[in-house]
């Protein structure tokens, strides 16, 4: 089943276009990482998806719905907590998630067990008697969650679920969303590479307000196996810029810092020679290993072109 | 005397107003009070009569 | 199925804001404050400095409907202060906190949600303002004779679409502004001058306007007239306001619907 569905979206506000050309498709469940700096476009985007606000021109169908004209069957498929929830504050974390239940009109039963479920789940059942208005940023982001999830969505839109949480509040959210991945699908703003890395299946990217990349994860991968031998020497003053670049199965390499990156056309050369010629350069290795480009150098040359 | 017994509803009301300012300003954590303060409502509400307890409900909480 | 709940909210809210009790309460002291200090008029002056002595003060005591008419009218703007601070924020300060988005991605409509808040203050506004005036005209009764309270209740009734209209147009300006201030400061202003201005605009402006209704109402109080002179004397304002009341409660709706969250 096609999840969502962004063809050719734009939005534009009276000074600034805040999306120019977001297009991709996401089939099937698995946790989506939807990745990009400050201001280029995550928020206005999750937005739209949300129906919270309208886009100027294109289409976007959720669980096969049009966000825009069918609302009600997508608000019924969909769960979502914004970067900073808000509630009001003078209920308890029960009184809220019983509102919420009778929203989506559940029954009174159903909305008391999935509470029961889905508190214990978030890891705020202890608090759950006390006004929202004296919980910690952490508390809120989980419960903000949990109540996103009561009317068992299809799809989870979580806004920068991570980025205002301390280490520990860190970790046990994204522990929580690797656990909903296995049932639903789960769009997951960020900035942060290593939340991706850790838990999405699926990657986009987004740039000025332009999706520069949607794959999945395995597939991001595979195209980009490329091996590379990484060394550095002891001797950091010694230039190989004219040894480097006077072997033939070398195709390109760069130096940061100490460190060297070696790109080679014909590996088991490379593999058999490259250390007798850098240490006949007169150094010593201080370490040599053989590698892949990280998710890192990936994402540094998908957006840098 | 009485002009006590006249204004007799007028103290009522502020006695009342007063005493619902108090219970919700001592249920309150303080983090939702403006300032972040309690005490300085506290005396606002109990020596400033009726206007005390009228500025902390419109202007003293936070929801 | 969800308005229910919404409205449900919206009254557990009123509740645990204590606005249930502040609301009426303050229109009670808002009201009883008039016969209590016309009581005691002729003592105050009788105790003031300043005047020569051996001077005589002869006050006429006023009517019990004469006094409870200049309850209302003294009422008028302080009772407005209080609405537009008690609503001001109710969709303006949700939108500010980000609630408002946490409710919209529910199968809410924005009329629904739009509809329960118009309803939750209505009655909170004619409750209140039932309650304050049974209470100050009992009082009144108490201190200056009998009064006929059908004449009381009829013109209350002819006055609480005026406090009406300010709940609307303040819950329209909250559905326009993202701030509970900015939306306070722009009714405030709007109401001054609705309720101020058409008296200078000619007859028939006055007529219909709040300040024309209000006038029939404490011409109602006052008992001066007959029912049916006074209800008559009311009809055009009563149209008007209801106009104005209409208006403004679609024009914060489709406010609402047009904004973004």
């Amino acid at each position: 089943m096609r999840v969502i569905e962004c063809e050719s979206l734009t939005k534009e506000y009276k000074d600034h276009k805040a999306l120019k050309d977001v297009s991709f498709t996401i089939d099937g469940i698995g946790c989506v990482g939807f990745l990009g700096g400050n201001g280029a476009g995550k928020t206005t985007t999750i937005r739209i998806l949300t129906g919270l606000a309208a886009p100027t021109a294109g289409k976007v169908k959720v669980v096969g719905y049009d966000v825009v004209t069918e609302r009600n069957k997508v608000t019924s498929e969909v769960g979502y907590c914004p970067q900073i929830p808000a509630f009001y504050n003078y209920m308890t974390a029960t009184e809220w998630m019983q509102w919420v239940g009778k929203l989506y009109g559940l029954d009174k039963r159903t909305v008391e067990e999935r509470t029961d479920e889905l508190l214990e789940l978030c890891g705020i059942s202890e608090a759950r008697n006390r006004p929202i208005g004296g919980y910690s940023g952490g508390m809120k982001q989980r419960l903000g969650i949990a109540q996103a999830l009561i009317h068992n969505p299809k799809l989870l839109v979580l806004d920068e679920p991570v980025s205002a949480l301390d280490p520990m509040g860190r970790h046990d959210v994204l522990l929580l969303i690797e656990k909903l991945k296995r049932h639903m699908t789960v769009f997951m703003s960020t900035h942060i590479l290593d939340d991706i890395e850790r838990i999405a299946d699926h990657i986009i990217i987004i740039k000025d307000g332009t999706v520069l990349l949607s794959s999945s994860l395995e597939e991001l991968r595979a195209s980009h196996v490329e091996p590379i031998i990484e060394f550095k020497l002891d001797q950091e003053d010694i230039d190989l810029t004219d040894v480097l670049d006077g072997l033939a199965w070398i195709r390109e390499w760069t130096r940061e810092g100490g460190t060297y990156k070696v790109f080679a056309s014909d590996l088991q050369t490379a593999k058999a020679n490259l250390p007798h010629i850098l240490l006949e350069s007169g150094g010593s290795l201080a370490y040599y290993r053989l590698s892949t480009l990280s998710l890192q150098d990936i994402f540094l040359k998908v957006v840098n072109g | 005397m009485p002009d006590m017994q006249l204004i007799a509803p007028l103290i009522a009301i502020q006695l009342l107003l007063m005493i619902i300012a108090l219970v919700d300003l001592i249920r309150r954590d303080a983090a939702r009070v403006a300032g972040g303060k309690k005490w300085p409502w506290a005396l606002g509400i109990i020596f400033i009569n009726t206007l005390g307890p009228i500025v902390y409900f419109f202007v003293g909480r936070k929801d | 199925m969800t308005s229910y709940p919404m409205i449900r909210k919206e009254f557990q809210e009123l509740m645990k804001t204590y606005k249930i009790l502040i609301v009426p309460i303050v229109f009670i002291a808002l009201m009883i404050t008039q016969p209590i200090t016309m009581k005691m008029l002729p003592e105050i002056l009788a105790n003031s400095t300043g005047l020569p002595k051996g001077t005589v003060i002869n006050i006429p005591t006023p009517s019990a409907p004469e006094v409870l008419s200049t309850a209302i009218s003294k009422f008028s703007s302080l009772g407005t202060f209080v609405l537009i601070l008690v609503v001001m924020g109710t969709i303006a300060g949700e939108k500010a906190s980000g609630v408002a988005s946490m409710v919209f991605v529910k199968p809410v409509s924005r009329a629904k949600y739009y509809l329960a808040k118009a309803i939750t203050y209505y009655t909170l506004t004619i409750g209140s303002m039932l309650i304050g005036m049974g209470i100050t005209a009992y009082y009144t009764e108490l201190l200056f004779g009998k009064l006929d309270w059908t004449h009381v209740w009829l013109g209350t009734w002819m006055y609480i679409p005026n406090l009406l209209l300010v709940v609307t147009t303040t819950l329209c300006a909250s559905s326009f502004f993202n701030n509970a201030v900015g939306a306070g400061g722009a009714s405030l202003v709007f109401n001054i001058v609705v309720f101020t201005v058409p008296q200078f605009l000619g007859k028939f402006l006055d007529m219909v306007s709040p300040g024309g209704l209000t006038n029939a109402a404490i011409m109602m109080i006052q008992e001066n007239s007959t029912l049916a002179e006074a209800a008559i004397t009311g009809l055009p304002g009563l149209v008007g306001v209801f106009a104005l009341n209409i208006v403004f409660f679609f024009m914060g709706w489709y406010f609402l619907e047009r904004s973004e969250i």
